[in-house]
C-alpha cells in the first residue's frame, strides 16, 4: 500500500511562495487604500487587462501545482517499519495530476495526434522497415486506423462540451464571490473549451506529439511553465531592488557616487553578458559537482542551478533599468517640488523615497515587465546554448535546444519548437498587455 | 469693418474648430469673425484657453491632431484656406502668412546652423540657393537688427540669447516675403527690455506694409501695438474695437475685469479686483452668454439666449461688444474693497543680508580643474523687516532667484552671511523660511494627494501628522476640506499655486521667499494669488522676499525695491523712490520699457543683452550698454550713493546732490 508522501521544500518554491504571499499581502493593503482601490479598480474595467490577468492566472496556476514537490512513499517499504523508504525522485503536484501523459513514453519522435512513429525502423520479423505503431498514441484504435479524423473529431466535440460545462460550474462559483467580466469569462471559456479539447484528446493521443525520447511535448510544455515564471520573477526581484536603489542614488546624489555607480555599470555592461553568464554558471556548476553532500536528490541540486542561474542574471540585467533611473532622476532632482521638499528640510532618503521613486514607478513597471519577458527569453536562449539550467529542468530552453538539430531533418520535427513558442509568446504576451493597462491606471497625470 | 476700405488681406468668418476629447467635442474657437487689412495690426487678446492661439493656428491649417476646422472660412488674398489643396496651402504658409511662436528657444532645432534654418525657407519660398540665398539671409539678419550677420548665419542656436533666437525666427518667417505675419505670444517668453526691442521690430515691419496678428494675454502689449483689438472669450470674440476706444472704454464687463485685475490700475496695497471661477471648459454646451457665470451684472436674459454683436454708437461705430448689459462704465461697475495693509514695522530687521555671494566653478579638462567662476550673485546686500515685502526686481539671468535660494540656504553661499531676527542661518531653516516657486505645475509632486503634499510642510515643524492643521491652513488659502485626497493635476494654476503657498505656510515660517509666484498665471489669476499674498501679511505678518522681473506687481505689493543687474543691487530704496524716481541708468530703461496701458512708447529701448556673469564687463556691469557711460565707468565697480531714506544707487553718474 501508499503512504503518505514526503513533502519536499526546494529553495525556489518557498522564494515563489513568499512571493505570493508579498503579493497577496500587498493587494489587501491596497484594498484599504482608496485611490489605489481606485486604480486598481480602472484596471478591472479594462477587458484588455481582464483576458490576459485570465491567461496568467492559468500560467500561476500551473506553475503553483508544479511547485508543491514531495517524494512518494515506496510502495514496497514496509508501513510499520520506523524509517519509511521515499522514492529519490521528486515529483510535483502537477506531475500526480498528469501521471498518464508523463509514463506514457513513446520510443522516439512522433507527431502531434500521430498513430505511428515519425521514422521508419525495420520490424523485427519483418525484412521491410516501415513506421511502427505508437505504444499509445492511437492505440484505442487497434486496426481501424481509417476511424483516427472521427475519433478525433468527436474527441474533439467531447472536449468542447466538457470545456463548457467545467466553465459553467467555474464560472457560477464565481459568481458566488464576485462579479466576472465578459472579457474575463470570455477567455476563461476559451482556456476551458482549449484545455478540454487537450484533455480529451490526450487521453488517447499525443497532443504535441512526442520528442526524440518520446516524452509527450504537451507535458513538457506545461512543465516549462514554472521555470519561465521562477526565472521571470526571482530574477526581477534580485535585479530590481540593485537598479533602483543605484539608479536613484546616482542620479539623485551626484558626484563621486555617481562616478562610482557608473564605473561599476559601464564595466559591467562591457563584459559581454553570456560569456560572463556562461562562467559564472560554469563556476556554480563546479561547486554544486564538488559538494554532492549538500543536496539529497537530483530535483535540489537542478533547483540549486536556477538560483544560481537567477542570481547571475540578476546581477547583469540591472544596468539598463538603473541607467534609466539614474537619468529620470537627474531630470527630477532638478524640479522644484524637490527643492521644496529640500526647503522644509526633508532629509535626502525621503526625497528619494517619497518625491523620487513614486516618479520612477511607471519606469520601474515597464522595466519589470519587459525585464520579464526579456528574461524568459533569455533563459531559452542560454538553455539553447548549454549553459543555463539544468539538463534534468524542464524549460522552454531546453526544449528548444533539444528540438534544434531537428529542424535541419527532412521532413523537419517542428512540434516541440512550436509548443514551446506557442507557451512562450501568450505568456510574454499577457504580461506585456497586463502591464500597459496597470502602467496607465496608476499615472495619475492621465486624464480619465 | 469700418477700417477696410478695400478688400481686407485676411478675412475670417464665423471660424469654428471641433477637437473630441474624451468625454464630449471640445469647441476651442466656436464663431469667430475677424478682418485684417493690408499694414494693419489687429491683436486678439484673452486669458490661457479661449482658443487665441487655435485660431492662428486654424488660419494656418496647423492644427493638432484629432482638431478640425468644423465651419466657417478664412479668406486669404481672395484664396478659401480651409479648402484649399495641401500643396496650395504650403505655399500660403510662410509665402503668404509667416508664424512666430512664443518660445523661441523650442522654434528652432538646435542641431543646424542659423544659415541652414534661413536658407531652407528662402529655398522652399523663392528657389534661392547657395551664394544668393546667403545674401538674402544675411539681409533678412540685418533687417531683424542681429549684429554682424555674416559671422551669426554659421553660429548654432545654443550660442544666441532668447532676444537674437525670436529675432532669427522673425528673419525666417519673413524669408518668404509674407504680406502677413502671425505672431503668438511673441514677447511672453522675453525679459522687458528684449520685449521692447522686438515689439519694436515687428512695429517696424507693420510700418512697411506687413499685416500683424498679435496673439497676446498683455494689454501692454497691445496697447503698444494694436490698430484694433479682439477680446476672446471661451471660443469667441466678444467685444473688438479700434486701440483708442478699447482702452479709453472697455465696453464688454470681461475686458472691465481684466483691465481691474491688472496690477497698475489699483492702487499701491489696495486689493485688486478678481474675476471669480475661470474660462469654461472647451467641452461646455453654452445656452446663454459664455460669461454669464462669472459676470457679476447678469440679467436673466443672459442665461437663455447668446447675446448678438451691438454697436456703441455713441462712442464709435467699429467699436462692437456681444453683450446684453452693456455699455457699462468700466470705473463704476467694478467695485474693489479699499483696504490697505496694515504695516507692521519691526524696529530690528528679520532679514539681513550682508554681501552675499554665489560662484558656480566652471570646470574643464580631464582633471575637472577650476578655470572659471560664474558669478550669479555677486555681493548682495539687503534688509527686510517683519511685516514687509521687499522686491528684487531684475531680467532673467541676474542672479535674483539664486540669491533666493542663498538665502534661504538651498544653495550654500560662497561667501557672506545671512542673519535672521539676528541669528546667523548656516542651514535650512524651515520654521522661519519658506520659498514659493514660479511654476505651479512643477512645483507640486504629482504623485502625491494634495493633504500629503500640505503635510509635509506642516511635519517640517509640528514632527507628526496633524490633519486638523492641514485643513486650517487650506481653509487660510481659500482651498475646501474635500481636495485632500485629490492629485495636483486636477487643479488649475491658481489653485496649483494656492496649494503651493499652504505648503509653505504649514511650516508657520515668517519668511517666505516668493520666487515670480505670479509669472506663470493669467491676470485674473494673478490677481487672486496677489490678493491672496496681502490678506495673509495682514494676517499673519509674514515677511516677503519678492523675486519678479514684473514692475507692475513689484509696484502694487512691495514696499522696498531691489533692482539687480548681473549679480549685483544697482539701485535699493523704498517702492516710491525707486519707481517713481529712478536714478540707475539701468533702473530707468528698465522702468521705460515696460509697455503702458497708455500706449506711449519708450524714448530709449535699452540696446543688446544681458552678458555672461562668467565674464561680466570690467568695472560697472552696466556700462557697455549704458548711455550715460563715461571712461571711469570701465575702470571700477561704482560704489554706492546714498541719497537719504534707504535709497541708494551704485552708479557713477548720480551723485547725492544731482538734480534729476
Amino acid at each position: 500500500m501508499m503512504g503518505l508522501p514526503q513533502p519536499v521544500l526546494l529553495w525556489s518554491d518557498a522564494l515563489l511562495f513568499m512571493l505570493i504571499a508579498a503579493v497577496v499581502a500587498l493587494a489587501w493593503w491596497a484594498r484599504q487604500q482608496e485611490p489605489l482601490r481606485a486604480a486598481w479598480a480602472e484596471v478591472g474595467r479594462s477587458p484588455v487587462a481582464m483576458a490576459s490577468a485570465t491567461i496568467l492566472a492559468v500560467f500561476l496556476l500551473i506553475g503553483l501545482l508544479d511547485s508543491l514537490h514531495y517524494r512518494a512513499r515506496l510502495a514496497d517499504s514496509p508501513a510499520t517499519s520506523a524509517a519509511p523508504q521515499y522514492s529519490v525522485e521528486v515529483s510535483s503536484a502537477l506531475d500526480a495530476l498528469l501521471t498518464k501523459l508523463r509514463t506514457r513514453s513513446e520510443k522516439t519522435y512522433s507527431a502531434p495526434l500521430a498513430t505511428h512513429l515519425y521514422a521508419k525502423e525495420t520490424a523485427e520479423n519483418s525484412p521491410q522497415r516501415d513506421f511502427p505503431r505508437l505504444k499509445y498514441g492511437g492505440a484505442h484504435l487497434g486496426e481501424q486506423l481509417a476511424r483516427q479524423d472521427a475519433d478525433i473529431a468527436v474527441r474533439t466535440l467531447r472536449g468542447v462540451a466538457a470545456g463548457v460545462l467545467c466553465w459553467l460550474l467555474l464560472h457560477g462559483l464565481m459568481r458566488l464571490i464576485g462579479r466576472p467580466t465578459p472579457a474575463m469569462s470570455l477567455t476563461l471559456l476559451l482556456i476551458a473549451m482549449l484545455g478540454g479539447i487537450a484533455v480529451s484528446l490526450s487521453a488517447g493521443y499525443h497532443v504535441f506529439g512526442t520528442d526524440k525520447v518520446g516524452q509527450d511535448v504537451l507535458y513538457l510544455s506545461l512543465k516549462s511553465v514554472r521555470t519561465a515564471l521562477l526565472i521571470g520573477t526571482l530574477t526581477t526581484l534580485v535585479m530590481l531592488p540593485v537598479a533602483v536603489l543605484l539608479g536613484i542614488l546616482a542620479g539623485y546624489a551626484g558626484g563621486w557616487i555617481d562616478d562610482a555607480i557608473q564605473y561599476i555599470y559601464t564595466t559591467l555592461n562591457s563584459i559581454p553578458g553570456v560569456l560572463l553568464i556562461a562562467a559564472a554558471v560554469l563556476m556554480m556548476q563546479v561547486v554544486i559537482d564538488t559538494h554532492p553532500d549538500w543536496f539529497a536528490t537530483a530535483a535540489e541540486r537542478a533547483d540549486a542551478r536556477l538560483l544560481a542561474l537567477c542570481l547571475i542574471l540578476g546581477m547583469t540585467s540591472w544596468t539598463g533599468v538603473a541607467r534609466l533611473l539614474r537619468g529620470e532622476t537627474l531630470k527630477l532632482r532638478e524640479l522644484e517640488f524637490v527643492q521644496a521638499a529640500r526647503a522644509f528640510g526633508v532629509s535626502d532618503w525621503a526625497i528619494m523615497r517619497r518625491h523620487i521613486l513614486p516618479n520612477l514607478m511607471h519606469i520601474v513597471l515597464i522595466a519589470l515587465v519587459m525585464d520579464f519577458s526579456g528574461l524568459v527569453l533569455a533563459e531559452a536562449v542560454l538553455s539553447y546554448v548549454g549553459v543555463g539550467v539544468d539538463p534534468s529542468t524542464t524549460s522552454f530552453g531546453t526544449m528548444i535546444n533539444a528540438a534544434r538539430m531537428e529542424l535541419a531533418r527532412e521532413p523537419m520535427v517542428w512540434w516541440s519548437l512550436v509548443a514551446a513558442f506557442g507557451f512562450m509568446f501568450t505568456l510574454v504576451l499577457a504580461a506585456n498587455l497586463f502591464a500597459d493597462v496597470v502602467r496607465d491606471a496608476f499615472d495619475p497625470r492621465r486624464a480619465r | 469693418m469700418s477700417v477696410s476700405m478695400n478688400a481686407p488681406l485676411l478675412s475670417v468668418r464665423d471660424l469654428a474648430v471641433h477637437l473630441p476629447v474624451q468625454g464630449g467635442m471640445a469647441r476651442p474657437v466656436d464663431g469667430v469673425s475677424f478682418d485684417i487689412a493690408a499694414g494693419e495690426c489687429v491683436a486678439l487678446l484673452g486669458e490661457s484657453g479661449c482658443g487665441k492661439s487655435m485660431t492662428a493656428l486654424a488660419i494656418m491649417r496647423l492644427l493638432p491632431a484629432g482638431a478640425r476646422i468644423a465651419g466657417g472660412t478664412a479668406e486669404f488674398e481672395g484664396r478659401v484656406l480651409p479648402t484649399l489643396p495641401e500643396a496650395a496651402m504650403r505655399e500660403v504658409r510662410g509665402g503668404g502668412i509667416g508664424m512666430i511662436f512664443q518660445e523661441p528657444g523650442t522654434s528652432l532645432n538646435p542641431v543646424l546652423s542659423i544659415g541652414r534654418q534661413i536658407g531652407e525657407a528662402l529655398e522652399l519660398h523663392l528657389g534661392l540657393r547657395g551664394e544668393t540665398a546667403r545674401k538674402r539671409a544675411v539681409e533678412l539678419l540685418d533687417q531683424v537688427g542681429i549684429p554682424d550677420p555674416q559671422r551669426r548665419l554659421d553660429e548654432y542656436p545654443f550660442q544666441l540669447s532668447g532676444g537674437m533666437k525670436q529675432r532669427v525666427m522673425i528673419a525666417m518667417a519673413l524669408a518668404g516675403q509674407p504680406r502677413l505675419l502671425i505672431a503668438d505670444e511673441p514677447t511672453t517668453a522675453l525679459d522687458v527690455t528684449i520685449q521692447a526691442q522686438v515689439l519694436d521690430l515687428l512695429d517696424g515691419l507693420r510700418r512697411d506694409g506687413m499685416a500683424l496678428l498679435l496673439i497676446t494675454h498683455d494689454l501692454g502689449v497691445v496697447a503698444r501695438m494694436a490698430d484694433r483689438v479682439g477680446v476672446m472669450y471661451a471660443g469667441q470674440l466678444v467685444e473688438s474695437a479700434p486701440r483708442k476706444t478699447f482702452f479709453a472704454a472697455p465696453a464688454h464687463p470681461y475686458s472691465v475685469r481684466l483691465f481691474a485685475a491688472m496690477p497698475e490700475t489699483a492702487g499701491r496695497g489696495g486689493r485688486l479686483a478678481t474675476i471669480a471661477g475661470n474660462v469654461p471648459a472647451a467641452t461646455t454646451l453654452h445656452r446663454g452668454c459664455r460669461f454669464v457665470e462669472r459676470c457679476d451684472r447678469a440679467l436673466a436674459a443672459c442665461h437663455i439666449a447668446p447675446p448678438a454683436w451691438r454697436n456703441i454708437e455713441a462712442r464709435d461705430s467699429a467699436h462692437r461688444v456681444r453683450c446684453a448689459v452693456m455699455p457699462c462704465d468700466a470705473a463704476a461697475t467694478v467695485k474693489v474693497d479699499a483696504q490697505h495693509t496694515v504695516v507692521l514695522s519691526a524696529p530690528t530687521p528679520l532679514l539681513e543680508v550682508v554681501d552675499l555671494k554665489m560662484h558656480f566653478p566652471i570646470r574643464s579638462g580631464i582633471l575637472q580643474r577650476v578655470v572659471g567662476q560664474v558669478r550669479a550673485v555677486d555681493g548682495v546686500s539687503l534688509n527686510l523687516a517683519a511685516g514687509r515685502t521687499l522686491a528684487l526686481v531684475g531680467e532673467s539671468g541676474c542672479g535674483k532667484t539664486t540669491a533666493g535660494k542663498a538665502i534661504l540656504q538651498l544653495l550654500r553661499p560662497t561667501a557672506g552671511s545671512v542673519r535672521l531676527a539676528g541669528d546667523v542661518v548656516t542651514g535650512i531653516r524651515a520654521d522661519v523660511m519658506q520659498m514659493v516657486f514660479q511654476d505651479p505645475f512643477a512645483s507640486l509632486n504629482p504623485r502625491l494627494r494634495i493633504g500629503d503634499i500640505i503635510a509635509e510642510g506642516v511635519r517640517a515643524t509640528a514632527g507628526q501628522r496633524a490633519p486638523q492643521r492641514v485643513a486650517q491652513i487650506m481653509g487660510q488659502v481659500g482651498l475646501t476640506d474635500d481636495m485632500v485626497h485629490r492629485y495636483p493635476h486636477e487643479f488649475s494654476g491658481g489653485q496649483r499655486q494656492r496649494i503651493a503657498i499652504a505648503r509653505a505656510l504649514a511650516a508657520d515660517p515668517c519668511l517666505l521667499i516668493c520666487d515670480e509666484p505670479t509669472s506663470a498665471l493669467d491676470v485674473s489669476v494673478q490677481a487672486q494669488i496677489l490678493n491672496l499674498l496681502s490678506d495673509l501679511q495682514r494676517q499673519l505678518g509674514l515677511a516677503y522676499l519678492f523675486i519678479t522681473h514684473n514692475i507692475a506687481v513689484v509696484d502694487h505689493l512691495a514696499h522696498e525695491v531691489a533692482v539687480m543687474y548681473l549679480g549685483r543691487i544697482v539701485e535699493q530704496g523704498s517702492t516710491e523712490a525707486v519707481l517713481r524716481d529712478p536714478r540707475h541708468p539701468y533702473t530707468q530703461a528698465l522702468l521705460a520699457a515696460v509697455p503702458r496701458l497708455d500706449g506711449t512708447r519708450p524714448e530709449t529701448v535699452l540696446a543688446g543683452d544681458l552678458p555672461s556673469p562668467a565674464n561680466p564687463p570690467a568695472g560697472c556691469h552696466f556700462h557697455p550698454r549704458c548711455p550715460l557711460a563715461s571712461a571711469a565707468c570701465a575702470g571700477a565697480y561704482p560704489p554706492p550713493v546714498h541719497l537719504g531714506d534707504g535709497h541708494t544707487v551704485a552708479c557713477f553718474a548720480v551723485t547725492a546732490h544731482s538734480p534729476r
